[in-house]
């Protein structure tokens, strides 16, 4: 088995081991993580020998999960009965979130997607109330919609070039079947991903998930469809990928409108920041050669940040922001400082990292829109803060101690990124 | 001393992570741990000015999808100056705060704030190249937009925060961009001008255009002046230290560096001097109709910067960067000075309420006055005059209408800040009870005018030392004017007969603070609504976005259809497009 294998393989145990445990871990959070975090630990640890960017994304991928594991006493505190289904799905949904980045032919990335894509349903639909219900229910329907395409474009291909793998642009310049095809698949990752015009769904689960597990919706999604699509656009070339620039750049100003208008609602807010971030991936990916490497860059920035929001709001329906408390507070703050690209954080490198790439293979007006959709973000990004950091000083609310460990490996995360961009960058272009 | 100057960012960090933690905890002391640093900064900065040499850090690869990855930091006489105004200006009002925030309940997050800024302004003037740049640019707008929403209770703050944080954006992104297009391994500061990093697309003209747009925003130039006026919003001390001194002067200071760059673009720097000038005259004219004291002073402050960006687009940027130091001190003195009337009045900063109530502070009248003297260019006792004339001279000599236009403008000048010096400070009061004396925080404030003053009187006779140590770096410089010049005198005689009519018409009239007559006068919040263009800009913006996330209503029938229509629209647009 190569290494991606086994960390499917140990992550899939992992799941099925706290399925069977379901009577000791239910109603018990703290059972429910150090009996599923190991899981995740080792599947990081034997997905890491696996060639990069694979590697890179493997590593990306448990970690989300593991914050994710790591808030599952928080989220005790929102749905107490659904502690240890949770801790599975999370376990189980990166499993398909791995099978989907590392797949070698496109049959297995759409077992993976399934996976990632159902278990991300679940995962929002167990979300207390009836909101989140309705919005993983359109997710799901939206999802299948899109599933559907996916499937009628798989058959597309495989009648034009006899095989599941993924076709090269000789191939799609050969046979209109087979661009058929790949431009249907290509909408079912854009799906997962999160770009318009086929994100409606994803903006209402992001909204409505609770916190401790929306982070890992949002990452674990996005970090295994930019390497799945970055895979698609490098084998069908030029012609996708251009398609998949003006996608991206539509995406940015669509999110960036969108969450400008979201003075009051912060969960929205992020929300559709979260399509605007999926457009700088769809840039990226459009943008040349080195394009796709960017954009897993980019995907596994956008992870760590986007955890480290969503683990400093966990445990809070609506987030009062002066009252928040000081350690909850200042991560807020670093994250909402790196989402935006305030440098020296990671959120700033990958945003021009992406600017570099698109000046080159992409052209003049994608890069415009896109530094735009960079710099205005701070109008929606830093409103709060404000606010935020007068709760620092303010009434002083004491973090659960259960908070500590996830927010902490997040905000080290951010850090380190933010430090040591290269590292990363690295293992991204190193294939 | 130069080695040590180029890490000397990292100096007020210390006090940042002290006071954030909240030593000492004594809340009469807070912000005492964060005192150290800015004294240091101004004591390194001066010897390294002294001793001279360069030194040049680079740490390469550091950020590998880059031109210019690097960490490059340079210190050079140019970065010491600059420094060494950071580190007196920021050193004085730090003093000054003690006293003006004593009372106030998130004194420790200012100081934090502060330290923040300092830091970050550092890094921008250590910058060797765009990246590293790039950092200390962002972190500078950062700090601004906290201070200025630092009060966050208080009505429009907030607002006025965002509008410097929309202003910042649009020069960050210029920035931003040509971190981004520069030809690989191009991005030091001091080799954008070689060949080489001219021959990306649109050549030096663009790269030029780029910084150009960036500066603009950082110093309120153009049509970019909105935000600066609002900025007041924030403490006074602020006003002083980064709306005033430092912060909207790295705009001066980015073009001062890439001067050789400019040199290869003529028809920017022309934009340059032509902006420069119109900023100058249109702020000098918009400050006279304002009603609140700090607005006024922050009129004459974009002004000023007019003054400086049409020096560095005559291609004198030495003059340019001459005004930047004695303004520094000066315009510093005119806020702390109006700070400690505004303190003494609770906090009141209407012209109508504060008439009359700067006799009751001698410390502040006396400086102020000074200030203003060193603004229309005193010949001799003042530092404003040698750096103006020197402007004015080189100006005249290059582009003589727009010489003559910044010496003309000097009359206006004399205007409004006799109207704001006779309004405040020569005008009976109206009601002398509205001034409180609280001896124990007026005292910082007080001593904290007086390095100030000297600096605005003396500071003038350093320029032929200070053409000395820079030539290696500006190349060739042009002779300055001699201290007593017949266009300095004329410039002098515009702006004395200005201050003298403003103080004829203003002390006589007893109600008269606006200019035109009928112009309501605003009474106690002052409002910080955004300026014309921008109301437009922005109401459109938010319309459009709320109209777009109407469209997100919750209706699955209507996704579906989106996804739809959305497609055909991103197919129609590319085929249009190609």
């Amino acid at each position: 088995m190569t290494p991606p294998q086994q960390a499917i393989v140990v992550l899939v145990v992992g799941a099925i081991v706290v399925l069977l445990m379901v009577g000791v871990v239910s109603g018990h959070p703290l059972r429910a993580t150090v009996l599923s975090l190991p899981f995740g630990v080792v599947a990081a640890v034997v997905g890491i020998q696996s060639p990069h960017p694979f590697g890179l994304a493997i590593v990306g991928l448990c970690g989300v999960a593991c914050v994710g594991l790591l808030l599952l006493p928080v989220l005790d505190a929102e749905v107490p009965a659904h502690v240890a289904e949770a801790a599975a799905l999370l376990l189980l949904g990166t499993a398909g979130a791995v099978a989907l980045a590392t797949a070698t032919d496109l049959l297995q990335a759409v077992v993976g997607l399934e996976t990632l894509a159902l278990s991300a349903v679940i995962l929002v639909a167990i979300s207390a109330g009836g909101r989140p219900l309705e919005a993983a229910f359109k997710y799901f329907v939206l999802g299948a919609i899109s599933l559907a395409g996916l499937l009628y474009g798989l058959g597309l291909i495989y009648l034009g070039t006899g095989s599941f793998a993924f076709p090269s642009a000789a191939q799609i310049a050969s046979s209109p079947l087979t661009l058929a095809g790949v431009v249907l698949v290509g909408m079912g990752f854009a799906f997962e991903l999160a770009l318009f015009p086929f994100h409606w769904g994803a903006l209402d689960a992001y909204t409505a998930a609770a916190p401790s597990l929306a982070g890992f919706v949002m990452s674990a999604s996005k970090l295994a469809a930019a390497l799945v699509l970055g895979r698609l656009v490098l084998a069908a070339g030029v012609e996708v990928g251009q398609l998949l620039v003006w996608i991206g750049s539509l995406t940015i100003v669509w999110g960036t409108f969108g969450a400008i208008a979201q003075a009051a609602d912060l969960r929205r807010m992020l929300a559709y920041s979260a399509i605007t971030h999926a457009g700088f991936i769809g840039l990226a990916l459009g943008s040349g050669a080195n394009g796709p490497a960017t954009a897993a860059f980019y995907a596994a920035v956008y992870g760590s940040m986007a955890m480290l929001v969503f683990a400093a709001l966990a445990g809070s329906g609506e987030p009062e922001l002066r009252s928040m408390g000081r350690l909850r507070a200042v991560a807020l703050g670093l994250g909402l400082f790196s989402l935006s690209g305030i440098p020296p954080t990671p959120g700033f490198w990958a945003k021009l990292a992406v600017l570099v790439v698109a000046w080159q293979a992409a052209g003049p007006l994608p890069t415009l829109i896109a530094v735009a959709g960079g710099v205005f973000s701070v109008l929606y990004y830093l409103r709060p803060l404000p606010d935020l950091f007068a709760a620092v000083r303010g009434t002083q609310v004491t973090p659960r101690p259960v908070l500590v460990p996830g927010v902490m490996v997040a905000v080290l995360a951010v850090v380190g990124l933010g430090l040591f961009p290269g590292v990363i960058w690295a293992l991204a272009v190193s294939s | 001393m130069m080695p040590l100057l180029a890490w000397s960012w990292v100096f007020t960090l210390p006090g940042l992570l002290l006071t954030a933690l909240g030593v000492p905890s004594s809340r009469n002391k807070a912000g005492y741990a964060s005192l150290a640093g800015p004294p240091l900064l101004l004591l390194v900065a001066l010897a390294a000015l002294l001793n001279g040499g360069s030194y040049a850090v680079a740490f390469d690869n550091w950020l590998p999808f880059l031109p210019d990855g690097a960490y490059r930091a340079l210190a050079d006489p140019l970065s010491a100056l600059l420094l060494a105004i950071l580190g007196f200006v920021a050193t004085l009002v730090y003093f000054y705060s003690l006293g003006y925030m004593a009372t106030d309940p998130a004194r420790r997050r200012f100081f934090v704030y502060l330290d923040l800024f300092v830091a970050a302004m550092a890094l921008l003037v250590l910058a060797g190249n765009l990246a590293v740049l790039l950092i200390g640019w962002t972190g500078v707008g950062i700090s601004s937009f906290l201070l200025i929403s630092f009060w966050r209770d208080r009505p429009g703050t907030l607002s006025a925060g965002l509008q410097a944080l929309a202003a910042n954006a649009i020069g960050d992104g210029a920035l931003l961009l040509a971190a981004s297009i520069v030809p690989t391994g191009c991005g030091a500061l001091v080799t954008l001008q070689t060949p080489r990093c001219t021959g990306g697309p649109g050549g030096a003209e663009f790269l030029a255009l780029l910084l150009f747009v960036a500066a603009a925003a950082k110093s309120a130039q153009g049509p970019l002046y909105f935000w600066l006026p609002n900025a007041m919003a924030g403490p006074t001390p602020i006003s002083a230290l980064i709306h005033a001194a430092t912060m909207v002067a790295a705009g001066v200071y980015l073009l001062v560096r890439s001067h050789a760059l400019l040199a290869l673009a003529p028809e920017v720097s022309l934009a340059i001097a032509v902006i420069g000038v119109a900023t100058a005259l249109g702020a000098s004219v918009a400050s006279l109709y304002q009603t609140n004291f700090k607005k006024g002073i922050a009129y004459s402050t974009v002004a000023q910067l007019g003054y400086m960006f049409a020096g560095v687009g005559v291609g004198a940027p030495f003059a340019g960067l001459f005004h930047l130091f004695t303004h520094a001190s000066f315009k510093a003195l005119l806020f702390l000075a109006a700070g400690i009337v505004i303190h003494g009045a609770g906090g009141r900063e209407s012209l109508s309420e504060l008439r009359g109530l700067g006799r009751f502070f001698p410390f502040s009248r006396v400086g102020f006055l000074i200030g203003s003297l060193a603004l229309i260019g005193t010949p001799l006792v003042t530092a404003g005059s040698f750096s103006k004339d020197a402007i004015i001279d080189a100006a005249i000599a290059k582009q003589p209408i727009i010489g003559w236009l910044l010496l003309a403008g000097v009359i206006l000048t004399g205007l409004y800040i006799g109207r704001l010096f006779s309004i405040v400070y020569l005008a009976p009061p109206v009601d002398v009870h509205a001034a409180h004396h609280d001896a124990q925080s007026e005292r910082p404030m007080n001593w904290s005018l007086v390095p100030l003053m000297v600096g605005a009187i003396a500071f003038g006779w350093l320029g032929s030392w200070l053409q000395a140590t820079l030539a290696p770096l500006l190349g060739e410089i042009e002779a300055l004017p001699p201290p007593i010049d017949p266009r300095g005198l004329l410039a002098f005689a515009l702006g004395a007969v200005g201050f003298g009519l403003a103080w004829w018409y203003f002390t006589r009239r007893a109600e008269a603070v606006a200019m035109a007559p009928g112009q309501p006068v605003a009474e106690g919040e002052p409002t910080y609504r955004a300026a014309g263009w921008v109301s437009v800009l922005a109401d459109a913006g938010y319309a459009v976005a709320r109209s777009l996330s109407r469209v997100q209503s919750g209706g699955l029938p209507r996704y579906a259809m989106g996804s739809f229509i959305g497609l055909a629209l991103i197919l129609l647009l590319r085929e249009a497009i190609r």
